[in-house]
């Protein structure tokens, strides 16, 4: 590597930073920008940074946004009633895809983990319960992983709202749609059996 | 169920082996520390894909080489099966049909295998710790899920300890976890007794097989949670658990650790209405472990329909003739296929035929038998 120089060796060391790559497949990218086409390693460095400049939290859910409020809290055609709770920005584009969903998000930015020092006040709480307060809201939907942790959240999130008044729903979780009943992982499956539901 | 050819690279001290055993019994005879043990070890890691020994990866690779394999092909339901393990010093790769395998749960219970050791006798006279590891163990080689409600149980107690042991303990932050911990540890605690409760008549069969005569052993588990005797609903044991969890809340704050759940739950195993463990003699405590593991084969079997692979180390003689005779009696007539390491193989009294292999310094050849 010394041989090709400082320069392929830093773009190694700075690939091999991102979540899933390797030394190896980080040597192939960084490759990739001398030989693939022209004008990538521009792109690529000007949106990297205009997400590093741009991109900030929306001050009143906490997802990443380059308007401030973003473009779901901004909406005006949005349902006000209900707010969906998630651990991070993925879980919104994730949730978004799916077209059910048509009220707003509170981003969490993490769950509760004591071991790793992350309590309440890590997380972006304070102003979920602010806006419940704020705003005409009746429903609070817990979308967290069915984690210990994300399980934990949901339940820390009930208790402090539960004296608010408002209420506090967690989504099911089980079988996918589409996806085979034999190809589902077993901890999906034992779940889906602890919550089955009575059909007659 | 079967394993057809097993080939083995820089484990341990087995620089290569490979050998094809019989469908029945294999003897593996040699010295101590020729590589007996780290056979059985090897084939142990293809069932559970850990090491019985409790071994580090680093441990299991042989110096001078970066990384350690395992093979075998499996004759089950008859398919067969190519299963390899690459056990690199910081990770595991596992292969089947030469193909990565993503999820490990998928693999659990291709190859049922049940160890004799000679730390099983740590099943009647080991610490309660001891004790919960060999039951677990027993639970998740028929219930897969086991393994995963352990592993969120044992989530939420380091996450509750953790919390304990903040300068100013949070009680609602607390109370978040406790929910799960509650959730969990009644899992746990409700899937030991179930399997206690199907372990308890073969227990009973079995012991009084290898005295030819009634003299009840039992196994109870045993816990501030729980009550002699008492099959609790899921109801019931997380309401008496959330409310203990709340009742020594100052006590576990002043502990720094988390003093009641499945965590600390110990088995008592009881010959007559008497503690095994100070009542019993050591040739009884002996046929207890032998019960304990018959029991489990006999019940491993119903539920497969088919015998595991049955791995013995280091049988002999010495020890006491009256529990091998039992042992030899048990294996005459088991039907599956069994490896049996010792250092001399006229300790190994059995009238079925065996195949026969000589260890030494790692390596492996054929005998006739």
């Amino acid at each position: 590597m010394s041989q090709a120089g400082d320069a392929i060796g830093a773009l190694v060391t700075q690939l091999s930073r991102l979540p899933g790559i390797g030394e190896r497949t980080a040597t192939r990218l960084a490759f990739f920008f001398l030989s693939g086409p022209p004008d990538l390693p521009e792109a690529l460095a000007e949106a990297l940074i205009r997400v590093k400049t741009k991109v900030r939290r929306c001050s009143c859910c906490g997802n990443v946004t380059e308007a401030d409020p973003c473009r779901i809290c901004a909406s005006t055609t949005r349902d006000r009633s209900m707010i969906c709770v998630v651990e991070g920005p993925s879980d919104v584009v994730a949730l978004e895809r799916t077209g059910e969903f048509r009220g707003t998000y509170h981003v969490l930015n993490g769950l509760l983990r004591p071991l790793d020092g992350v309590g309440p006040d890590a997380l972006n709480l304070a102003s979920l319960v602010r806006r419940i307060g704020t705003e005409p809201i009746t429903e609070v939907v817990v979308a967290t992983n069915p984690s210990v942790e994300g399980e934990a959240t949901a339940v820390y999130i009930r208790n402090i709202l539960g004296v608010v008044g408002v209420k506090v729903s967690r989504i099911a979780s089980g079988i996918p749609i589409g996806g085979e009943l034999e190809y589902a992982d077993r901890a999906t499956l034992g779940r889906a059996l602890t919550g089955r539901q009575t059909m007659s | 169920m079967f394993v057809q050819r097993v080939a083995i690279r820089a484990f341990r001290n087995l620089e290569q082996v490979e050998f094809e055993p019989s469908q029945g019994f294999n003897l593996i005879e040699g010295e101590n520390g020729q590589g007996k043990t780290s056979l059985l070890e090897a084939v142990g890691m293809l069932a559970s894909l850990k090491s019985f020994r409790g071994a580090k990866n680093a441990e299991m690779i042989q110096d001078g080489y970066e990384q350690a394999r395992l093979s075998c092909l499996l004759m089950r339901d008859g398919m067969e099966r190519d299963l390899q393990i690459e056990v690199n010093p910081r990770s595991r790769r596992i292969l089947l049909h030469n193909k990565p395998v993503r999820q490990l749960s998928e693999l659990y219970g291709l190859l049922n295998l049940v160890t004799f050791v000679p730390e099983d006798v740590g099943i009647v006279r080991g610490t309660p710790g001891e004790r919960r590891l060999f039951f677990d163990r027993m639970i998740f080689a028929s219930q897969y899920a086991y393994a995963d409600e352990m592993a969120d149980y044992e989530e939420a107690l380091r996450q509750r300890n953790a919390i304990l042991r903040q300068e100013q303990p949070s009680r609602s932050l607390a109370r978040a976890f406790e929910s799960e911990l509650v959730r969990h540890g009644t899992t746990v605690m409700l899937r030991r007794i179930a399997y206690a409760d199907r372990l308890a008549p073969r227990l009973l069969a079995t012991f009084g097989e290898i005295f030819d005569r009634e003299l009840p052993l039992t196994a109870a588990w045993e816990g501030e949670l729980l009550e002699p005797d008492e099959r609790p609903t899921r109801e019931t044991l997380e309401a008496r658990f959330a409310a203990r969890l709340d009742g020594c809340w100052s006590h576990d704050m002043a502990r720094g650790h988390t003093t009641v759940g499945p965590h600390r739950d110990d088995l008592r195993i009881s010959l007559d209405g008497r503690d095994a463990r100070t009542y019993a003699s050591q040739g009884q405590q002996r046929a207890a472990v032998l019960a304990f593991k018959i029991s489990e084969i006999r019940l491993l079997e119903e539920q497969l329909g088919f015998a595991p692979i049955l791995a013995l180390d280091d049988v002999s003689s010495e020890l006491d003739p009256q529990r091998n005779a039992r042992l030899f009696a048990f294996l005459s007539h088991f039907q599956g296929q069994v490896f049996i390491t010792t250092t001399d193989r006229s300790f190994i009294r059995i009238d079925t035929p065996f195949r026969l292999w000589r260890m030494a310094r790692g390596h492996l050849t054929p005998e006739s038998a």
